[in-house]
């Protein structure tokens, strides 16, 4: 453990801040940032674990995200509302039965195969979105979800508090023995099932958890923002977004993913001051990232300032 | 209703397969999925319009100087970005992914996001089986099947080619029989860029050229190279004309808003029954 002191001590230090930036500087706009900052942090930590440790790239996360804020949106408006309280848990259950559901039939899948079906899942749940529009709204989506609280710092505080208990759970499981099985069936499935794993068993487990947060988190966004639509909880580009997110902080850790999340989507705010050319910036960064640091930049930090402060012995993976 | 699918179909099925070919070979070959194989297809339109609009050049050597220009950036892009994440398959998804991203935002900022005219080869329209097929639609067919031919007799019968399909067997066994592998990977990308920018050039006239024009054609070519068999030439000029004329046929008896959602609808049954494609071999990743 204190070859780790180092990066943990950071991390302490920036929850910390987190905790009490409110109390300093009360700006509602840079809040909201934060809390969408948040959910993709939960999005990301939620890929993670299915992608990031069982190398099944998931390109379709948004079904789950979609998932559970379509659950909520339908209860609003065919069931008279739902309080956050027991929609973001239902959200997370809707999308880990379509987690079940999606998860079994593509579990022979690897590598392209697995991210054309899983892209061509959620394209078709964005298409049926947008043929069934007299139930889901279509493109405008569906308005009037009861708001989380209403005022933007308990919002802020409610969003905070749910991703670092998200964050802490996956990267619990991460660092269990259950993590250490995925990554054994990711490296070589044959040779862990050889050893006595029940590799479908952890799989379908994985895609499971996965679609639980990711349904949760989308219930969360759903509330926060008082409406579900398809731009905001579906379409593909979320999807490739948080692929993104997750390879430029670094998969297979959670925390690194997380973290990368966390920066890119405060750093896509700040960059919306270049105007048209935020877009631009933010894949030129991408490619860089990918270029010079290809195993994301949160690991290769954490590897660099572990060897700084337990010299050669630090590095950890 | 008939002939309008034979001819609906078989013009889309040949479009399809000359965006799909290159995929499929880059897969085969270099066993990478470049995900900006779409972008080849945006830059062969555009580079069309600028050669011939703004700079005022006769069509078809505007064509040709949009080949050009798109197998150089390639073959550039190839040599000196790609290859250096190349040890790993998800690192070049998502950077040729962030690279498309990239094209299409500059492509945006330049020309903005409204529909470009480009002019067609040929004007007018022609009489088959009672159908009035516009001309350009013709000779973008005309042009992708004795592309498509050429390709095959390329592959097939000359010593270059049969070098490619050597390196897609077994890189290994190639080398050692004096195969420059790098050599092919480069000849494969320049086919690829090739390929994809004549159906960018090819449908400018008829379809709409727009920065995010890339994104739907490439889904399309990369589920027609999985289902036919990731690496499979035949199967996947097979399955882009089954798609094709599945396409039409959904349009012409239902709806142009259903297309889309059968098309995605049989690309995930065909992928949980038969995971390795219709054509692909068994437990080949």
């Amino acid at each position: 453990m204190n070859r780790l002191t180092l990066s943990a001590k950071i991390l302490v230090g920036f929850v910390v801040a987190l905790l009490l930036f409110p109390l300093v500087y009360d700006d509602a706009y840079l809040m909201s940032v934060l809390v969408l900052a948040c959910i993709y942090t939960v999005y990301v930590a939620a890929w993670d674990l299915l992608s990031g440790f069982t190398g099944q790239e998931n390109f379709g996360f948004a079904l789950f995200i979609g998932a559970g804020a379509y659950i909520v949106g339908f209860v609003t408006k065919f069931g008279g509302g739902i309080a956050p309280i027991w929609g973001i848990p239902i959200g997370g259950l809707v999308a880990a039965i379509l987690g079940l559901a999606i998860g079994v039939p593509c579990l022979r899948l690897k590598g392209p195969y697995l991210a054309l079906a899983t892209l061509a899942a959620a394209a078709i749940a964005d298409r049926l979105v947008i043929i069934f529009s007299q139930y889901t709204g279509g493109e405008d989506g569906i308005y009037g979800v009861e708001f989380l609280t209403g005022d933007p710092v308990t919002d802020y505080y409610a969003a905070l508090l749910f991703m670092l208990v998200s964050v802490a759970v996956l990267y619990g499981i991460g660092r269990s023995y259950i993590g250490l099985l995925l990554k054994a069936i990711r490296e070589d499935e044959a040779a862990a099932e050889a050893g006595g794993v029940n590799a479908t068993l952890y799989k379908v487990a994985a895609f499971v958890v996965s679609a639980f947060f990711g349904g949760m988190a989308g219930a969360f966004n759903a509330h926060y923002l008082g409406y579900v639509g398809p731009d905001a909880v579906l379409a593909s580009h979320i999807s490739l977004n948080i692929i993104i997110m997750a390879v430029v902080g670094g998969t297979g850790s959670i925390i690194n993913a997380a973290l990368g999340a966390f920066a890119l989507a405060v750093a896509a705010d700040y960059l919306k001051n270049f105007g048209e050319y935020h877009l631009l910036i933010y894949t030129s960064l991408l490619i860089i990232v990918l270029l010079f640091m290809p195993k994301g930049v949160f690991t290769t930090l954490g590897t660099r300032l572990a060897a700084g402060s337990a010299g050669k012995g630090g590095k950890r993976v | 209703m008939f002939a309008d699918l034979l001819i609906g179909g078989s013009v889309n099925g040949a479009f399809y397969a000359l965006l799909a070919l290159g995929f499929s070979l880059m897969f085969g070959v270099a066993r990478i999925v470049n995900l900006y194989h779409g972008s080849y297809y945006l830059l062969g339109a555009y580079f069309y319009y600028v050669y011939s609009v703004p700079a005022g050049m006769p069509l078809l050597l505007a064509a040709v100087a949009s080949l050009a220009s798109v197998v150089a950036l390639a073959l550039f892009l190839d040599r000196y970005v790609i290859s250096r994440v190349r040890y790993s398959s998800t690192t070049v998804m998502i950077l040729t992914l962030g690279l498309a991203s990239f094209t299409q935002y500059l492509v945006r900022i330049i020309f903005g996001a409204k529909y470009l005219n480009v002019q067609g080869f040929v004007q007018g329209s022609i009489s088959l089986l009672g159908v009035v097929v516009p001309a350009t639609r013709f000779l973008a067919f005309v042009v992708a099947v004795s592309l498509i031919a050429c390709l095959w007799y390329f592959i097939r019968r000359t010593p270059a080619g049969r070098s490619i399909m050597a390196v897609a067997q077994d890189k290994l066994a190639a080398t050692y029989m004096g195969v420059n592998a790098d050599r092919a990977y480069l000849l494969t990308t320049a086919i690829s860029a090739f390929l994809a920018a004549s159906a960018g050039i090819l449908v400018a006239p008829f379809l709409t050229v727009e920065p995010a024009m890339w994104l739907f054609p490439l889904i399309k070519a990369f589920a027609i190279v999985i289902l036919g068999g990731l690496g499979s030439l035949e199967g996947s000029v097979i399955v882009a004309f089954l798609l094709g004329y599945i396409e039409t046929f959904v349009s012409l008896a239902i709806s142009t808003n259903m297309r889309e959602l059968v098309f995605l609808a049989v690309v995930l049954i065909v992928l949980i029954v038969k995971p390795s494609g219709l054509m692909g071999k068994e437990g080949k990743v």
